[in-house]
């Protein structure tokens, strides 16, 4: 379980988990947005993005995931840091702001280098953080319902929005199941002499096939009867359906909407008029 | 030799909120030569059970002994070649027509003996006979194991564990979705295989198979051995409290017995000794 | 005679030419009753339950739904009227939960979203499935799937009701649930009509009609007393016969006399301990 804590569903009763996720998937687009905005400065790139990861942050604690499950969907970052690092330095820095980090025999490195890898990683975890947040406080199926309403208008050009969403609905439902199968499987030919981790290339060339092979006829024995069952329970992909679930929009909804607007709007001013609140107030900025 | 379950606990999910103890202190013994049934209600650690007999799953305190391959909770006591001991045990999973894969079907027979170190012509030999031994001639050897029927596919699946000569087989449910007639023949089939000398042991719900073929009964409730018994004394216990479906037979003797009739239950093996004995009963009556 | 719900008139049906699975086929279940099919694997009874829910369509003969000629334009019309439940629980679980997966066949017949949560609550609580809505099919037990599958197709208010295999794949506890559930149906809706493809002979005995078939002929059909009077011509095709009547059978080959209304094992233990 450990390696899908990034984009698996955390079942708290938060007020984000209750939000409309129409509304989830088009507040995550705007908040992302807005990561990726240019200020003129240092000193303003680290402040409004410091203001941006305040805000992500305290998404974060609302959802109520654990502290844990946070630092573990950042576990793989740290070589995204060395490799930053090691581009910045090693790439020269044409125009830089900041004094000299060192100088070896004409080797010069300025601390803009650390500056820009610095903003990179926080962009980064910035855009983590933001899709924990709506992976973990969103049912795939309701994501799924939201997908089919944004599709929706696509329906002027033929699109199957609905027979996608069933699709990718029907997909999420039966992962469980064949992870299942494909533990019988494996245990099977395990028994049978199969080693799925040692020999040569060939045997487990060999094993994956028994693994695999039996897969396939499971799914499609699976498949077509379960397109059997969906024509007897008068499934017809053409034909008008109504719903069970309705995604309902609520004031909160409206509220989280006008706040992330608000938030890119400010972000798209200061960024288009290259305000900067250091100088404004007088201060020295960087 | 037989196969030693010494104090076996056995948990999913070891430290995680998930946690679940599946089998609980297991001590018990399963001769050599014998036809055994293990039941209990779904979920009662059965499958678990007997997947410690091929280290499938490793015991998480205890050990099993099988033949002196120690499959233990202690990682240096466990018996390195675990392969070996699995050409021993046979271990036949529920709805095994699911694990065919080869081309044909002397191709996936021949599979499993070569995965254990036979060389193809002797492989291709072991997957003839297995396959004599399950009823299938030679017009099927060359022909795709995915166009065969239900039960013929299933029996390709078992020819494919017998063929590597294992000295115990575990069968899990085998009759699972066969008809009556289906049923019997494969039965038949294991106790030929039992009468040829191999410990049979036979995962199963149906109470009606254990009464005809098997000569002990190990009962699993919550993950522990509730009962050790011969099946005609563990069926005139109380098996509802188990979950179990008393075999028709029984269930109408303990309703007799209930009412009224008092029948002598010592000479009744099948429905025509039980007509002899009701009329028996009734005349003295 | 009450009105034929289902009419089959000499059905034939072939795979491959030339090799036929069913041979001329002919029977009728009556409005309200309780139909088996019994055969062992490969009798054809399979391939009778397709033609009879419209997924084999090649067939000669008739099938007659509710009077009605099944054909590729009356099939789907029909079909709403008649609710399926398949053997592989698994493979027949639509929705993610099972709330869902009632939804999906009034989603299909576009009952308003307004009126679905009621009719979901009300067709699980039937099947006793009413604290389980929000679970998971992996969740669930075999038996739970079924009744799920079975609260579904209540769900549409079907006069017909087929059952293919339906307790195949289930462990006897699973099987008594629906057996029991069953039961219930009948007593509760006397108009439902039922029929069942089975290989379970103690199922059969509970029916009002019973039909035999084998190698895609029907060999014995009629009340489960007459079908399975003929123990020996059964145990030839590999079909043995309820506990009851064979029971009832040796008693009677020993001199013992049942009266007529003794039809049932309760009432034959009565009767023994009088």
């Amino acid at each position: 379980m450990k390696a899908f804590t990034l984009g698996r569903y955390v079942p708290y009763n938060s007020w984000i988990h209750r939000l409309d996720p129409r509304l989830k998937i088009l507040a995550t687009i705007l908040l992302m947005v807005c990561v990726f905005f240019n200020f003129p400065t240092w000193s303003m790139r680290y402040l409004m993005g410091g203001l941006l990861f305040a805000v992500i942050s305290i998404l974060v604690a609302c959802t109520k995931i654990s502290f844990r499950d946070v630092i573990g969907s950042l576990r793989h970052l740290w070589f995204m840091v060395i490799f930053l690092l090691i581009i910045y330095v090693l790439v020269p820095n044409g125009n830089h702001t900041l004094p000299e980090a060192w100088n070896l025999n004409g080797w010069v490195v300025y601390w803009d280098s650390f500056a820009e890898a610095g903003r990179i990683l926080l962009r980064l975890v910035m855009m983590i953080e933001l899709t924990l947040v709506l992976t973990a406080s969103t049912k795939p199926l309701d994501l799924t319902y939201a997908l089919e309403w944004y599709l929706t208008p696509l329906k002027v050009f033929h699109f199957p929005a609905a027979e996608v969403a069933m699709i990718i609905s029907i997909a999420l439902r039966f992962i469980p199941t064949l992870l299942e199968d494909t533990q019988r499987v494996m245990k099977a030919q395990s028994s049978r002499g199969v080693d799925f981790e040692h020999g040569s290339l060939w045997k487990r060339l060999m094993g994956v096939t028994s693994l695999v092979i039996p897969l396939f006829v499971s799914s499609f024995v699976r498949s077509e009867e379960l397109a059997n069952a969906m024509e007897c329970r008068g499934y017809d992909p053409q034909a008008k359906r109504t719903r069970y679930h309705v995604l309902h929009f609520h004031w909160l909804d409206l509220l989280a909407l006008v706040l992330s607007s608000a938030l890119l709007a400010g972000y798209i001013t200061v960024s288009v008029m290259n305000l900067d609140f250091f100088a404004m107030l007088g201060w020295a900025a960087l | 030799m037989p196969i030693i379950f010494r104090d076996v606990s056995f948990s999913y999910n070891v430290k995680s909120p998930l946690e679940h103890l599946a089998l609980s202190h297991l001590n018990f013994e399963i001769p050599t030569g014998s036809f055994l049934a293990i039941v209990g209600r779904t979920g009662c650690g059965k499958s678990t059970m007997v997947q410690q007999i091929n280290a499938l799953l490793h015991p998480t305190q205890g050990e099993v002994d099988v033949d002196g391959f120690i499959n233990s909770s202690d990682r240096k006591k466990r018996t390195k070649n675990v392969k070996d001991l699995r050409r021993r045990v046979g271990l036949v999973f529920q709805f095994p027509e699911y694990q065919l894969f080869e081309e044909t079907v002397l191709k996936d027979v021949a599979f499993g003996p070569k995965n254990f170190g036979m060389k193809k012509e002797e492989a291709e030999q072991a997957a003839k006979e297995a396959l004599a031994k399950v009823g299938l001639d030679e017009s099927f050897y060359e022909r795709s194991p995915f166009e065969l029927s239900g039960g013929e596919k299933r029996r390709v699946a078992i020819a494919g564990v017998l063929a590597y000569h294992p000295d115990y087989l575990i069968v899990d449910e085998p009759t699972a979705g066969l008809d009556p007639k289906g049923a019997f023949e494969m039965m038949d089939l294991f106790a030929s295989i039992h009468q040829a000398g191999t410990t049979l042991i036979l995962v199963t719900h149906d109470m009606n198979l254990v009464l005809r073929y098997c000569d002990r009964v190990l009962v699993f409730d919550h993950g522990e051995l509730v009962a050790n018994d011969t099946p005609q004394s563990f069926f005139q216990s109380d098996m509802d409290r188990y979950s179990l479906e008393t075999p028709a037979l029984y269930r109408f003797l303990q309703e007799m017995k209930a009412k009224g009739l008092d029948i002598d239950s010592s000479s009744i093996e099948d429905l025509d000794t039980l007509a002899d004995a009701i009329v028996k009963a009734r005349a003295s009556k | 005679m009450p009105e034929a719900i289902l009419e089959v008139k000499d059905l034939h049906f072939s795979y491959e030419a030339g090799k036929e699975t069913l041979k001329g086929i002919s029977f009728s279940v009556p409005k309200g009753s309780y139909a088996c099919v019994i055969g062992h694997n490969g009798s054809g009874k399979s391939t009778l339950a397709k033609c009879i829910m419209g997924l084999n369509s090649t067939f000669k003969g008739d099938v007659l739904l509710f009077g009605e000629k099944l054909s590729p334009s009356s099939v789907y019309r029909l079909r709403s009227r008649i609710g399926i439940v398949f053997q592989n629980p698994d493979n027949q679980f639509v929705g993610s939960t099972v709330a869902d997966d009632i939804a999906f066949g009034l989603e299909n017949t576009q009952v308003p979203t307004e009126q679905m949560e009621e009719i979901i609550h009300s067709f699980a609580k039937q099947v006793g499935m009413e604290d389980f809505l929000e679970h998971e099919p992996q969740m669930l037990s075999g038996g739970q799937k079924q009744r799920v599958a079975i609260s579904g197709v209540l769900a549409m208010k079907p006069s017909l009701i087929i059952f293919d295999e339906a307790t195949a794949m289930l462990d006897p506890k699973g099987k008594k649930e629906i057996y029991a559930l069953v039961e219930r149906m009948r007593q509760e809706n006397p108009d439902l009509t039922l029929l069942s493809i089975t290989h379970d002979v103690e199922e059969a005995a509970n029916a009002d009609q019973v039909i035999v078939i084998n190698d895609g002929n029907i060999v014995y059909s009629g009340t489960p007393k007459e079908v399975f009077s003929h123990e020996k011509e059964l145990k030839e095709i590999s079909l043995h016969v309820p506990f009851f009547f064979a029971l009832k059978r040796r008693l009677e080959d020993r001199g013992l006399e049942i009266p007529e209304d003794v039809d049932s094992l309760p009432l034959l233990e009565d009767y023994l301990c009088r």
